[in-house]
Formats: structure tokens, sequence, C-alpha cells
């Protein structure tokens, strides 16, 4: 009896005339609900700039706060001072919520998946303490690697960039594995707080409150050489992560079956971490550190797009975009007169969040679910928990 | 070839052993004996400290990794519990190597043949990290399947099943095997199982030694059995294959005279 089974069983899997349309099908269709979720981030995000630029003391109609960019990118200017309120003030600033939205958000997505942490975010491996040890230095002790204009920025570039040259030194001695960096990151982080921690101890009390307000975060950046810099990093990094994608899905299933499969793991895992690692020194050297967007956004991206790097990368990257403009709208109306910078309200939105998804994950009501609508679990890209276990 | 890990005494020692045509290997031997390293060694994911893997009269490591997917297909003992991909998803990526960057009907046909061949269709949606150990094995399987190579090497990959599935996936190889021409190997603690099912069986000893190689009645045999595992059996004909009886296991801890018979000889 087994016998017959087996050779049906294999007669089927050898049979490729099965066309397998309405799976196929589904799979599809789930394809689209996650393009269709990037595109109507992209739109909120595109609405959510509107009504950013729409804030401050001179009054710029929400529509005309469109048309100002347009003349002005087409060369048309037809009101001085709407056009240098945009873009000596306004439009900066939504540039960088933009780009440190999309940046830290897919940077976040990739180091989710290369260190199989959920816990992981672009400040896992040290960045953010090595950005803040460089700020701390230039600003504290006055010695930076370039003129006193690019001084904070530089330095935090460049000790940013410190734990990830020690990680990729161990990961070299020992192994790439996602402990190995995880265990190196932290144990730099730590070194790197105390002497931050020691240099602040003897700082002034105004260079005490200056550091203080840089790792806080803010993209309040009027400068747009530091604008164009952003997005050179941003753009490229993000691009680079969309093209290890289907790798980083290969490595999901373990270094040993990603290898026979074709990828070398700890190779990736290598190549994925100096990308990651030089996206988000590119981001927070500019901004401070802006927490929570890297951590936030992909889970949340996740519970919609699931797991998929080629979808999740992108999905990510354009939650953030929107999460950060939300949190800079919120910063610029919640005290009026005053702007509070988007790093605390992102810390406020994302804590919020993030306990909410660690309650509500276990029900799933995120996800969306093709197969559950009348078919029940039918082999497809739907939910899983609705299904009963096999 | 000999292999071993950094700093430490080698693990397989001498090994010369020849794998061809179609049919199922089974690679038996007592725990810590070198059966997963010498089969990372045939994937090239463990590099031999003396001597050369050859697949289709090529060194294995003069192969690009995307180049070997193509030829040798690999499921190992453990998978990542981590993997937050769905079962589709997770078999998917098994077509990696033939893959291009759009996921093609064929690769998504491939891989609901391979869902369908080990029984796990429903499962096709559910996230893989919520599965059981036994569905983690097929769906293994299933991702080790739809890459369609010519060998596929196989660690332990019936231990978390339940005696059906065991039998099932079993056969299902062999069968396979015959019918395709591919080359199946796989490593077993179920003598019964590999005395039932093996074409070739390769029993290992200590220190990472090759004791025997052969049909199964000619490898599974009383005093192989006490050489290399130092228990007594016997070995009776189930079938026209043999079956192991193991005695004398229990009696000198109760003692008593009992028998126990070890597999579910199906």
């Amino acid at each position: 009896m087994t016998g017959d089974i087996v050779r049906r069983s294999v007669d089927a899997w050898m049979d490729e005339s099965e066309e397998f349309e309405e799976e196929i099908s589904d799979f599809r269709k789930g394809t689209l609900r996650r393009l269709a979720f990037i595109a109507a981030c992209i739109a909120a995000a595109f609405i959510a700039a509107g009504i950013g630029m729409n804030i401050g003391d001179y009054r710029i109609d929400f529509f005309e706060t469109y048309r100002v960019v347009w003349a002005h990118l087409t060369g048309n200017v037809y009101d001085e001072t709407a056009d240098w309120i945009m873009f000596q003030w306004r439009l900066p600033r939504i540039c960088c919520d933009v780009l440190a939205g999309v940046g830290l958000a897919a940077a976040g997505a990739v180091m989710q998946s290369i260190l199989r942490n959920p816990l992981a975010d672009p400040y896992t491996t040290g960045i953010s303490s090595g950005a803040a040890f460089g700020a701390t230095v230039a600003m504290a002790l006055g010695l930076s690697l370039t003129a006193s204009g690019f001084a904070v920025v530089a330095n935090a570039f460049f000790f940013a960039l410190i734990p990830t040259a020690v990680i990729l030194a161990v990961s070299k001695l020992r192994s790439a594995s996602p402990a190995t960096m995880i265990m190196t990151g932290i144990a730099i982080m730590y070194m790197f707080n105390a002497t931050s921690t020691l240099i602040r101890l003897y700082a002034d009390p105004d260079t005490q409150a200056a550091i203080f307000a840089w790792t806080v975060g803010t993209t309040d950046i009027r400068e747009w050489s530091h604008v164009l810099m952003m997005t050179a990093f941003v753009i490229a990094g993000t691009f680079a992560c969309q093209l290890m994608a289907r790798r980083l899905n290969v490595i999901a299933a373990g270094d040993e079956s990603a290898r026979s499969i074709g990828v070398n793991a700890e190779r990736l895992r290598v190549i994925a971490l100096l990308v990651v690692s030089l996206l988000a020194a590119g981001i927070v050297s500019f901004t401070g550190l802006i927490g929570f967007v890297g951590l936030v956004c992909p889970h949340i991206a996740r519970l919609i797009v699931g797991s998929d790097s080629r979808y999740l990368i992108p999905a990510s990257a354009a939650f953030g975009a929107l999460l950060l403009l939300a949190a800079d709208i919120i910063g610029h109306v919640v005290v009026y007169g005053h702007s509070i910078q988007v790093g605390v309200i992102t810390a406020f939105l994302g804590a919020p969040i993030l306990l909410y998804l660690i309650i509500k994950q276990g029900k799933e009501v995120w996800r969306w679910n093709p197969s559950s609508k009348s078919k029940g679990c039918r082999a497809g890209t739907g939910d899983a928990r609705t299904c009963s276990k096999a | 070839m000999s292999c071993g890990y950094r700093g430490r005494p080698n693990v397989l020692e001498s090994i010369d052993l020849a794998l061809d045509g179609p049919g199922l290997t089974c690679i038996i031997g007592p725990n810590g004996v070198g059966k997963s390293t010498l089969v990372k060694c045939l994937t090239g994911s463990v590099k031999p400290s003396a001597g050369e893997v050859r697949i289709l009269g090529r060194k294995v490591s003069e192969y690009r990794l995307k180049d070997l997917a193509k030829i040798v297909g690999y499921v190992p003992v453990t998978s990542s519990d981590m993997n937050r991909l769905t079962v589709v998803e997770t078999v998917l990526v098994g077509r990696f190597a033939h893959q291009s960057r759009r996921t093609a009907s064929k690769d998504l046909q491939a891989t609901y043949r391979a869902l369908r061949a080990m029984e796990i269709e429903d499962l096709a949606g559910r996230e893989f990290s919520e599965l059981s150990a036994g569905q983690h094995q097929k769906v293994a399987i299933a991702r080790g399947l739809v890459q369609q190579t010519r060998i596929l090497i196989l660690d332990e990959p019936t231990s978390n099943l339940d005696v059906r599935h065991q039998v099932y996936v079993t056969s299902f190889l062999k069968e396979l095997s015959h019918r395709t021409g591919m080359t199946v190997v796989m490593i077993s603690h179920d003598l019964n199982l590999a005395a039932k099912f093996a074409d070739v069986v390769v029993l290992m000893e200590k220190p990472g030694r090759i004791h025997s190689v052969g049909a199964p009645k000619d490898v599974i045999v009383p005093d192989a059995i006490r050489d290399v595992y130092g228990v007594d059996c016997d070995v009776v004909d189930d079938q026209g294959s043999p079956h192991v009886m193991l005695h004398d296991v229990l009696r000198r801890s109760l003692g008593k005279d009992v028998a126990i018979s070890v597999g579910h000889g199906a």
C-alpha cells in the first residue's frame, strides 16, 4: 500500500504538466497586495510631506506647497518669499525626514535578516555609540578629522564605522556568525559609551547640552549640501540592500542550507553589514541618533508584506519615510510655537507601537490572508495561523 | 581523504569511497563517528585536510557555489528556527540557482509539486518558524527536491518524523532515485530503515573510518554491529531484507532475558 502511494507521489513529482494555476494565481495576488502596500505608503508619505511643508508661521496652503516646489524645479518661481521659506527652511527638513526614514528602515530590515534577530536595528552593531563618541570628541575636545564646518559630521561618520571594522576583523578571525557580530558590537558599544561618558563628565554645561541635543536626533537640517550627501548614501545604500534581497531570503534557511543553495552566508553577512553600516553612518552623522525607526518599521512592514526581503526592504523604507514625516509633523504641532526633535517623537511613537505589535502578533490581526477568504488553508500565501495544524 | 576541524585531531581518517549511479545510499554508524562531517565534505562546506572530494570528476572546491547548487542538493539535520518566511517561500529559495530575478511560473510549479510530494501542501502559507520539527524536516526535503540536482544528500532526514513518514520519505527517495537516476545519500540512525530501503549501506566506525560498504545484507550483520556499536543482536530475514533484533542490552541491566526490536520493520 505504501508502495502505491509512493509511486503515485513520485509520478506527481515528475509530472511537469500540472500548472497549479490557482495556487500560482494566489501567489501573484499576494505579490500585488505587497506592491499595493508599498505604493500606499509612498502616496501617504507624499501627502505627509505636503502637510509637513505646510507647517510654519508663514502660511502657505497645502496644495500651494506643491505648486511652489514645482515652480522652483521648473524655473518658474512666482512667489519669492514662499520659495525662499520653502527651500531654505522647510524642504531640506522634509527631504531629511524622507531620507532618514528610508535609509534607517531599510537598514533595519537588512540587519534583522542577517543577524536573525528581531531586536536588531541599524545601531545594533555599535554604530550609534561610535557616532556619539565621534560627535562628543568634536564638540567637547574640539578634535576633528576635518574643518570646523563638518567637524561633528565627519567625526560621527568616521567613528560610527569603527565598530563595524572591529566586527569584520573579529569575524575574519573567528566566523561571521550572527552571535559573533552582535557580541563584538556590544563590547565595542560599551567601550565607546564609557569613553563618551567620561568626556562629558568634564565638559562645560553648554557643551553637555549640545552633545545631549545631538544624541536625541533631529532632521531640522538647512544645509542643502548635507541633504545631497545624505541622498547619495541613502540611494546607493538602499539600492545595494535591494540587490541583496534574494540572497537574504536564502540565508534565512540557515548558513548550511544557504551554501547548498548557492549563497555563501558568511560572505553575504559581511558585505551586508558593510553596506548597512555605511548607510546608517551616512544618516546619523547628519541627524544624530534617531531611534526606533530601524527597529519598528521592518516589524510593521513584515506583518503586512511578510518576510520576503524583496518586498520587506522597500516596504520598510516607504513606511519609514511615512513614520518620520508623521513624527516631524507631530513634533511641530504638539507644542504651539515650539518644535520637538523628531528623535523624541519616534521614541514616543515607536515604543507603544512595538508593545502593541508584541501583544497583537499572536493574533495576527494585520496579516493579509488571501486564502482564508473561502478556501481555508489552500496552498498559497495566506495566513497560516488560521489553518489547522497538519 | 581525511578531515578535521581547526586545531583538533582528524574526524575522518583515510576515507576512500565512491558513490556512483542511481540508488539510495545510507550512511550509518554511532554518534560522533564523522557521518555529518563526511557529507559536509561531499557538499564542499568542510574542506578535507588531506586528499580530495570529486563530484562528476571535478574537485568540489573548483565549483562556483551556484554551479554546485545545480548538481548537489543538501538537506542539513537542523533548520533555522528564526526563518520567518512562509513554507512556500522557504521551498522556493531552493530554486535560487535556477531562478532569474523574477519568480517564474515554472519555479512556482516545481515548488508546489515538491510541497505535494512531501504531503505539506496545506502548510504552504504557514510561517516556517511556527511548524513542528517534523514539519521542518519535510519542508527542508521539499527545498532539496526543488533544486532538481543529480545528487541529493540528506543528514538524518527522518529523525523527527513519525513512523509513517519515515517509511514514506525513505521509500520516496529510493523510488525517485531509481526513476530519475538521481544519487541519494542519507545519514540514518535507524538500522532497519537502512536495511529495508538502502541499495548501498556505508557503515562507519570510530575513529572516523569506514568499516564496511555494500548491500544491506552484507553490511548489517551481527559481527559488524557488535564491532561498531558494541551491542549484540540477531539479524533475521524480513521479506528479503535484514532486520536487526537487538538483545542483551537490557538483559545486562535488568538481569532478565529480554529482546527488543529497533525500528519498525515496515
